[in-house]
């Protein structure tokens, strides 16, 4: 009811500054609010600000592609497109954005439309008119402190439909290329898709790598007094089995990087994943120090650590750069938080209750 | 609750964002109806088969030099929506498709060639907006700011008529010219130049889903909408961009087919999507008439479809927000209540986002019948001593037969007339080639009802 009601105020509202003097006659208003708290229609013209952080993890999103267009339209009666003006530039190590104000616009011509897109490779990209679930009209863009929950891409979701969703611009069109192969197999009937976004997918409860470890894990181990860019490791998406987390030393080389690959199965295909990768990496030394099976590996500037649960059905490899992780104890005792947390957020297959929050 | 808060939420947008367009919007919904058709027909297919193996997702090429208008006109359009090339002009068959689908409206006055009434099988006709609108027009024309055709072309002659770059022979040129030309990088300009000819006439047709169009409703076009005297337009097709906007456009509720291009948009049986339409449904300026309660006069219709129940439910358009006539789907097609005696019918946004969403999946359908029409062509290879085409339903015509070498280059191994067939026949042989890596062949001409088509085949060599 409390909900119903606010939106009737928001409604009230903007009618009421529909019809009063909030109309542009070169600017349409807004379709969207001013600010998320506030029930004023914002300006199409912007300037436009907000953070974009994963939705999994709430952790900024730097880095992301800020894409924004405003539709220009001539003409009355029988109108016609008049071109569009553009603005791209990128989130910043905290995952905020801003795009300003637009400028002057071509003389007998209005703009119609605003629409921001966010876009990074790994996740389910955001644009400010439509949700890419449902496809419905997106009802919570703000044109200040607009907040951008970015869904990770899993492999099951249907590249076809992303491609339509994303839109056009060159800039974003650049960074869409490696979805065509997968979209045109689609329409192939080469490849399944799906477009849930829906988190706790599959069986049990939903837990992915981001939330094994979080950058004061890593800074209050190694002391390191950057910032890190996170998100998934570009080279494999999400799917219902895998998923990982890619802290990139913002400004550092790649030996200051760490990331955490995580792997859930039933616990006999997760010992076969585990002997995978012990018998994989290279300079592996067996230390059952932690969880039920673990090793060490290093390989020229990389220190990696992998374990398995097996009664619930893990594996993770956590890997650091020589550089932040200047000892093999660094590598070892962020793994054995990554452990801590699988042990409060999961329960051993078979059983009935899950692990404390 | 959910429904009537988006209705709530909808009628703010239509007061805060007013207008655009006196067609369904081109940049969102003609550009998603025609998304839905490309996704729904055999589209993706016939490119596979033709060589560009990413199907729509394909990337084709206009280089700018060669189509400068062209691509200064798509250049109008707003990247957001996907239709707009980079700078070589290259973007994916479905971009393409797209972006003729929003072309159609550009320049403005090409617009008043979507509109066909099949009561008096006119096109548009200016309407007369009375005395202070009217100086108002005529102002606004005298400074440039607007220009109303007097006229328009009937939109199921605006699909054939030589003054429209998107017309039937437009397509069918580059279609062929898509699978015959010698290089990869001339067969892409063509398909390119054929999918935006095929999104401009799927515009055309896809017009007719809106009622105003099929019912001589010109003047609901010309609704002021909020933002400047400029800002006229469709309060219903506003709604709909609102609404579904480009991604949310709804698929297809079936596929049509038709025997001839026509008879997707009018037909005699009353198949055509205007003619549906037109019969189903009311316009802003269609609805039933005033009448007073108790005499024996029948409130006045426009046209004699849609028809008022026997009974209209008078105890509840008595009440202060009157009732709803629905049709046997349950779709809102007017308001109507009682006040002072008076029985009076007006059309409110709610009521016109039900439509909308009623008819887009039809209109979709439509199209997807349409693009799988022009499409409909197929011919079959056999390649041995000598390579045989063969078709069926082919009027008069030619067959080319080409040989694709291992660079893609493809070269012509004869022509030849042939007088079709109604049932699989062979319609040309030649030598079988001593190479190459595939046998394709373009039928060009009529079908068996005397339609324009272009017919193609792929036959892969084995190396």
């Amino acid at each position: 009811v409390g909900n119903t009601a606010s939106r009737f105020v928001i409604f009230a509202a903007l009618v009421a500054c529909g019809v009063g003097a909030c109309v542009d006659s070169a600017v349409r208003t807004a379709p969207f609010r001013a600010r998320p708290d506030v029930p004023d229609a914002g300006r199409l013209a912007g300037p436009f600000t907000g953070r974009v952080v994963d939705a999994t993890t709430h952790a900024p999103v730097a880095g992301a592609l800020v894409y924004a267009a405003w539709t220009l339209e001539r003409g009355a009666g029988l109108p016609e497109p008049a071109g569009a003006k553009e603005f791209v530039g990128s989130t910043d190590a905290g995952g905020s954005y801003a795009v300003p104000a637009l400028g002057k616009i071509p003389r007998g011509t209005r703009v119609t439309e605003f629409t921001l897109l966010v876009y990074k490779r790994g996740y389910v990209a955001y644009r400010s008119d439509r949700r890419f679930g449902d496809l419905g009209p997106r009802m919570d863009f703000a044109q200040r402190e607009n907040q951008v929950l970015l869904e990770r891409w899993r492999t099951e979701l249907s590249h076809a439909r992303h491609l339509r969703f994303v839109g056009g611009g060159t800039a974003v069109a650049a960074l869409t290329q490696w979805e065509i192969a997968d979209a045109s197999a689609e329409l192939d009937g080469r490849r399944a898709a799906s477009d849930d976004l829906r988190p706790g997918r599959g069986d049990g409860q939903y837990v992915v790598a981001a939330q094994l470890l979080n950058d004061m894990d890593i800074k209050n181990r190694t002391k390191f007094d950057g910032g890190f860019e996170t998100g998934p490791l570009s080279d494999d998406p999400d799917t219902a089995t895998y998923s990982s987390q890619h802290f990139k030393a913002l400004g550092r080389p790649e030996t200051w990087d760490v990331a955490v690959r995580l792997w859930r199965l039933d616990p006999g295909k997760a010992q076969e994943r585990y002997e995978e990768l012990a018998g994989s990496l290279p300079g592996t030394i067996e230390q059952d120090t932690i969880a039920n099976k673990s090793f060490i590996a290093t390989e020229a500037d990389i220190r990696g650590v992998g374990f398995l649960d097996a009664p619930r059905g893990v594996v993770v490899l956590l890997t650091c750069g020589t550089n932040q992780c200047t000892t093999p104890e660094d590598v070892t005792a962020l793994a054995n938080v990554a452990y801590g947390r699988i042990k409060n957020l999961l329960a051993p297959i078979g059983t009935s209750t899950g692990g404390s929050k | 609750v959910k429904r009537s808060i988006f209705a709530s939420v909808l009628a703010t947008l239509v007061v805060l964002a007013p207008s655009i367009a006196y067609a369904w919007e081109p940049e969102t919904t003609h550009a998603g109806l025609a998304e839905q058709a490309a996704l729904n027909s055999k589209l993706h297919k016939r490119l596979v088969n033709l060589g560009f193996s990413g199907g729509l997702f394909e990337p084709l090429t206009i280089p700018p030099a060669d189509a400068p208008a062209l691509i200064a006109a798509v250049k109008l359009l707003s990247p957001t929506h996907g239709s707009v090339p980079d700078a070589r002009g290259r973007q994916a068959a479905l971009s393409w498709l797209t972006a003729g689908a929003a072309l159609a409206d550009i320049p403005a006055a090409h617009g008043a060639n979507h509109f066909y009434d099949p009561d008096t099988r006119r096109g548009w006709q200016k309407p007369d907006r009375g005395v202070i609108d009217g100086v108002t027009d005529r102002v606004r024309e005298a400074i440039g700011r607007a220009d109303l055709p007097e006229k328009g072309i009937a939109a199921p002659d605006w699909v054939t008529a030589a003054k429209n770059p998107f017309n039937l022979e437009a397509f069918y040129a580059q279609y062929g010219k898509a699978v015959s030309a010698k290089t990869p990088g001339e067969r892409s300009r063509h398909m390119a130049s054929a999918l935006v000819a095929a999104g401009g006439i799927l515009h055309a047709l896809g017009d007719l889903g809106s009622p105003s169009r099929v019912r001589g409703d010109e003047l609901a076009h010309l609704d002021p909408l909020g933002a400047g005297p400029d800002d006229l337009g469709s309060r219903f097709e506003r709604i709909a961009a609102l609404a579904h906007g480009r991604l949310g456009v709804p698929a297809p509720s079936r596929k049509i087919e038709r025997g001839r291009v026509r008879e997707f948009f009018t037909a005699t049986d009353g198949g055509g999507l205007a003619d549906l339409i037109s019969r189903s449904y009311f316009s802003p300026n269609t609805l039933p008439g005033e009448s007073r309660i108790g005499s024996e006069n029948r409130p006045p219709l426009a046209r004699a479809k849609p028809a008022l129940p026997t009974r209209l439910n008078l105890m509840a358009a008595s009440r202060d927000d009157g009732t709803t006539f629905r049709n046997s789907a349950g779709t809102c097609l007017a308001r109507y209540k009682v006040d002072h005696g008076v029985l009076s019918f007006w059309m409110d946004d709610e009521c016109m986002l039900e439509q909308a969403s009623a008819i887009l999946p039809e209109v979709a359908a439509y199209e997807a019948g349409l693009l799988d029409f022009l499409l409909r062509g197929e011919l079959t290879i056999a390649v041995g001593q000598t390579v045989v085409v063969s078709g069926k339903e082919l009027g008069a015509g030619t067959v080319e037969i080409l040989v694709e070498d291992e660079r893609g280059v493809r070269t012509s191994l004869g022509t030849a007339p042939t007088q079709g067939a109604t049932e699989t026949a062979a319609l040309a042989n030649v030598g079988a080639p001593s190479s190459g890596t595939r046998v394709l062949a373009v039928f060009r001409g009529l079908d068996r009802n005397g339609e324009p088509m272009v017919a193609t085949g792929v036959m892969p060599l084995s190396q």
